[in-house]
């Protein structure tokens, strides 16, 4: 009996050694340990051994279909992940094949720039409003105090729909609406097109976006101004931006500044980036005129503030060195897809 | 306004002060120079040289070889001018000489004869007569003998000039001129400003009738009659000025007249007093249709918008804009009368602009001329006329005016200006400064009080005055650290409706879309081709031009536009949006303002179709909480059968569909083009926060397909709610994933096969509890739109 066990193990081992599937294993298994098993056979000669060999012979058997069924499972997993591993092989794929590809779109680079100032604003206090794009001659002109006789106001200058509404010419007109709806103190920003009539050419678009903001509290000075925007500036240029004043005019403020920003190329010495100057004029701004602030109802000896605007085009086509602004509004997908 | 420094100098004296601290300091008191100019620029290397020898070229009849001393030595040029002799002096280009005219000298070699440098001619060096004499000869400048060889010949011509381009805000009109400039010079360096010189001699007193019939127009005009004037070329240094500030000299009268314009400011006219019908000056409105031949040999047709200068018989000049063929001086002029006169600047602005006439003067009266200004005017010019002796000046100037501005005083609180700058400026300081403005000012206690000269206008208030001290005192001085409105804060915000927008925009692009920007306004044709009423638009009464008319009410026909333009640019399967704004008008023509929409389009066009923009529209719009509901509709500028108007809570708020063959073709586009367009007003008021977070369901939900037939027509949308509504409690969704039409099932019928999504509630479901849910489903439909089980 113990010679017949050590012979079944020992034909296991030497079929499993030239067994190359896991099927194999299977058949293997069957005819060794199955219903009518090598092995299995053993067991039925249980009954002719003695009393005292039958717990001997019954160790040895059971051990020996333990080691058997261990030997054919071990060969077999190892055959199965071989054969998976080989399945899978089978399935490869070219993964630099780009197939049904959906490309995501690209926002205009005028809305990305905006949408960068709108988080820095919000930032530094300031709430958004909007104003209309076809407004009254009085919100346009009048309450930012521009007069009656500036070339502005003039046909040549604005394109008029009747006699007082107007395509609007800044985006200060929002500032009386905001005034009129808002106490003090209040910091405010809008942005949007305006519309001058200007000869359509390389550096002239039928419509420019502006970007503006006003901050009116009791005792706003020049000094805050520059100190809120040097910040701004620094958020949406650089932290090296370094920002000055120079006197300027406009009619809704007094004073007025004209804020330039240190040339980042030659860092103010001049180059031909900077027509040589060193700088370049980055906005207007200055502190809200008296009357203006009177005209839309608040007073002036407790009340100041700062307003500062500028067009916006400009920004991006610097941040990006877009060459010409027609290229800017042209639409043509391959220039706004490289913006993603 | 361009300047001449030299001319500046004669008022101011800048000698001391480096050019680049001259510019930056104007420039940061609000006279920013933007270009300064080198009249001597071109000429750093052409020298003066004597001609020692001319012999004729071996190779060429028409060059000479010349033998040249330019003080460092002897050197050989070629030339093929003429008009020189040997012992001539000449200017010599040095080689590496890069002339005003562009031409750059090289070495070289003319026919096999080394020539090291050019002899120049006037033109070549940039000057005209009024520079130089003869220098408008033809062949080379001969200057005059005896100069040092090898002098610099920007010294010879006197060119050693500066001239400086000055951007003069509009406020500061009274600067538009050379002593204007000057005595910002001497405020802004602290540097004594002389007086103009407005002295003359008289000796005559013959004076004209001068009648003026518009004050509002014209405020002020003088007249004065110089006899016996000698009106040939003016004087060298007068010519020279002019001609570096680019105006052209002509004769003595008119030169004179330019030359105050210039110094002062004022825009001046010289008559033939024969020429003056009557004997009489009248400023008046032209009459309507009346006529005038101007210098420049146009005749105008005249209305009563514009001011004419008249004699007793007929017009002359068109006030401030131009004079007519009969209103000059001549060779033969006797007497002349001179004209300083004041007019309205913005009736000047506008008869220029509509007359389409503009001109040195009126230029200068477009941006305005103070009152005081045309005595100035006058009696600077009859001080050059005096000293010239250049005729018999009368002593009676005729002054007729409409009353002179009174000197104004302004009170200003010195914290106040301390608290509005930001800045901490001593009072002395500030009464210094004012001062040197020209601005009288004394102090009472802590207040200011300034004495406002005529001239500036600009300043009515306390703020003005602020400014004037500001800026001369440095505004870049103030300090971002003196900062001191920090107790105010507050949380920047976006309104629902922003956030809304910025949202839409990231999850437009997100989906594939490329954004476009448009103009807001279009042209009749564009308007046409998408079969849209050009009378429905609000129209621009003076548009840039035609095609910049019309304020459009959808983003459509941009949209048609940019796809065209894309696509000849070989761009393929385009998907663009644009959002923004629509001007739907109340009423037309308006008479209030329009209503302002922001519009969302969307588009696509390539290998896409109908329900991929629909399936993106929803998706997008379900980013922001808005479900739209679809329902098939007909419009002129889509597909009759594949159009749909898209509705938000029963509410049409736009339309979805194909656009319509025959509009594409209008805009030359030969695909297939989808587009939706919707009006946000409604869309984006809301923020999207109101979901409650509910547990999902315990069970899981069950599903159970369910196919029926139906007519062709009967829209999905109706066999989904159909079925939703059967049981709310029970089916959570209605989903159709088939579609099939046969002759078996019947022509006018279709199969719509659909997966009924079922909720468990505690309890698992049996099939004998499910069943009754499909049949309620179905029953649904057999009623309501006449399905059969298929």
């Amino acid at each position: 009996m113990k010679d017949k066990i050590e012979e079944i193990i020992k034909y296991t081992t030497d079929t499993l050694n030239k067994i190359n599937t896991s099927a194999e294993c299977q058949s293997l298994r069957v005819e060794i340990l199955g219903k009518n098993g090598k092995l299995t056979q053993l067991f039925r000669f249980m009954k002719e051994v003695s009393p005292e060999e039958k717990q001997t012979m019954g160790q040895l058997l059971n051990s020996a279909k333990q080691e058997v069924e261990k030997m054919i499972s071990s060969k077999e997993t190892f055959l199965q992940d071989a054969e998976l591993e080989e399945k899978l092989m089978k399935e490869k794929i070219d993964v630099t094949l780009d197939l049904n590809q959906e490309d995501i779109g690209a926002l205009h680079p005028i809305s990305i720039d905006f949408i960068r100032m709108a988080e820095i604003l919000n930032g530094m206090g300031f709430s958004q409003i909007d104003g209309p794009e076809i407004d009254y001659d009085k919100y346009n002109f009048e309450l930012v105090n521009v007069p009656k006789d500036h070339p502005s106001r003039d046909m040549q200058d604005s394109l008029y729909i009747t006699n007082d509404i107007l395509l609007r010419t800044q985006t200060s007109n929002t500032q009386p609406r905001a005034m009129e709806k808002i106490k003090p103190p209040f910091k405010v920003f809008s942005f949007g097109r305006v519309f001058r009539k200007d000869e359509i050419d390389a550096t002239h678009t039928p419509a420019f976006y502006q970007l503006e903001g006003i901050y009116i509290d009791k005792k706003v000075s020049l000094a805050d101004l520059k100190h809120d925007l040097s910040l701004i500036l620094k958020k949406y240029l650089g932290e090296s931006t370094k920002t000055k004043f120079r006197a300027s005019y406009f009619p809704f403020t007094e004073p007025s500044v004209e804020v330039d920003a240190e040339c980042n190329v030659c860092k103010g010495k001049g180059c031909s980036a900077c027509k040589g100057v060193g700088q370049y004029e980055i906005l207007g701004a200055g502190m809200i005129h008296p009357h203006v602030l009177e005209m839309n109802g608040i007073d002036p000896n407790e009340y100041s503030g700062y307003a500062f605007g500028f067009g916006f085009d400009r920004f991006p086509k610097m941040r990006y060195k877009i060459p010409n602004a027609k290229v800017m509004f042209e639409n043509d997908v391959r220039f706004i897809k490289q913006f993603k | 306004m361009k300047v001449l420094l030299s001319w500046i100098n004669d008022y101011v004296d800048t000698s001391d002060i480096e050019l680049r601290t001259l510019t930056k300091g104007l420039t940061d008191a609000g006279f920013e120079v933007e270009e300064v100019i080198d009249k001597a620029k071109g000429l750093d290397k052409v020298v003066v040289s004597k001609i020692t020898d001319i012999r004729p070229h071996p190779n060429a009849d028409k060059l000479v070889i010349c033998s040249a001393d330019y003080g460092f030595g002897s050197t050989q040029i070629v030339t093929h001018a003429t008009n020189m002799k040997t012992g001539d002096f000449v200017p010599l280009a040095l080689v590496g000489a890069n002339l005003p005219n562009g031409v750059q000298i090289k070495s070289g070699n003319l026919r096999g004869v080394e020539s090291n440098g050019m002899f120049c001619a006037g033109e070549e060096l940039g000057i005209d007569n009024s520079i130089y004499p003869n220098a408008e000869v033809d062949g080379l400048l001969i200057l005059e003998d005896g100069l040092k060889v090898g002098t610099p010949i920007a010294e010879v011509l006197k060119l050693n000039e500066i001239v400086l381009d000055i951007n003069v805000l509009p406020n500061r009109a009274d600067c538009n001129s050379i002593y204007g400039i000057a005595k910002e010079i001497s405020a802004i360096f602290n540097l004594p400003l002389k007086p103009l010189d407005l002295s003359y001699k008289t000796n005559s007193n013959k004076k004209i009738d001068v009648e003026v019939l518009d004050y509002a127009l014209c405020p002020r005009y003088e007249a004065t009659i110089v006899e016996n004037v000698k009106n040939g070329a003016s004087p060298d240094w007068m010519q020279r000025r002019l001609t570096l500030l680019d105006h052209t000299p002509h004769s003595l009268y008119v030169d004179i007249t330019n030359y105050v314009l210039l110094e002062v400011g004022e825009p001046m006219h010289a008559f033939d007093l024969s020429k003056i019908k009557g004997d009489k000056i009248i400023v008046r409105r032209a009459k309507n249709q009346e006529k005038l031949l101007t210098l420049d040999n146009n005749e105008y047709t005249l209305n009563e918008n514009n001011l004419v200068i008249a004699n007793a018989v007929e017009p002359m000049v068109i006030a401030g804009i131009m004079g007519g063929v009969d209103s000059g001086t001549y060779p033969d002029t006797k007497n002349v009368l001179l004209e300083s006169a004041n007019f309205h600047f913005a009736n000047i602005r506008r008869s220029s602009h509509a007359l389409g006439l503009s001109s040195d003067s009126s230029i200068r009266y477009s941006k305005g001329v103070n009152i005081g200004n045309t005595e100035i005017g006058m009696k600077r010019a009859l001080n050059i006329i005096s000293k010239l002796n250049a005729g018999d000046i009368s002593s009676v100037t005729v002054d007729k005016n409409s009353g002179l501005p009174k000197l104004r005083t302004v009170e200003s609180k010195v914290q106040n200006i301390c608290d509005r700058l930001g800045l901490n400026i001593d009072k002395s300081i500030m009464i210094e400064i004012l001062n040197r403005l020209g601005i009288q000012t004394i102090a009472r206690g802590d207040t200011l009080i300034s004495t406002i000269p005529e001239e500036r206008t600009d300043i009515e208030r306390d703020c003005d005055i602020c400014e004037e001290v500001g800026r001369i005192y440095g505004l870049d001085k103030i300090s971002i650290d003196d900062s001191t409105a920090t107790d105010f804060s507050t949380v920047g915000e976006l309104t629902v409706e922003q956030k809304n927008i910025n949202k839409l925009k990231i999850t437009t692009a997100l989906f594939g879309y490329n954004e476009t920007l448009t103009w807001q306004f279009g042209g009749p044709k564009m308007i046409a081709a998408a079969l849209m009423d050009e009378n429905e638009h609000i129209k621009i009464a003076n548009p840039i031009g035609q095609d910049y008319s019309i304020m459009r009410r959808s983003l459509i026909p941009n949209m048609l536009n940019t796809i065209s333009f894309n696509l000849k640019q070989g761009n393929k399967d385009l998907k663009l949006f644009e959002l923004a704004r629509v001007f739907i008008p109340k009423q037309l023509p308006i008479t209030e303002l329009p209503d302002e929409h922001n519009n969302l389009c969307l588009s696509l066009t390539g290998d896409y179709d109908f329900y991929k923009l629909k399936n993106d529209l929803n998706k997008i719009l379900s980013s922001i909480g808005i479900k739209l509901e679809y329902r098939a509709s007909q419009h002129k500028q889509m597909h009759p059968g594949i159009c749909a108007d898209i509705y938000l809570y029963n509410r049409p708020i736009g339309i979805i569909g194909e656009i319509h063959p025959i509009i594409r073709k209008n805009f030359e586009i030969n695909q297939k083009v989808f587009i939706a367009e919707i009006n946000l007003t409604n869309v984006i008021s809301r923020l999207n926060d109101r979901h409650t977070g509910n547990a999902p369901e315990k069970l899981p939900y069950i599903m159970r397909d369910l196919a029926i037939v139906v007519d062709k027509d009967i829209p999905a949308s109706k066999i989904i709610e159909t079925a939703i509504k059967a049981d709310r409690q029970n089916i959570v969704e209605c989903k159709i994933f088939d579609i099939y039409c046969s002759d078996s099932i019947g022509q006018d019928k279709k199969s719509v096969a659909m997966t009924l999504v079922i909720r468990q509630g505690e309890k698992p479901l049996s099939e004998n509890e499910i069943a009754p849910i499909v049949n309620k489903v179905l029953d649904a439909e057999i009623k309501t739109i006449n399905a059969k089980l298929r």
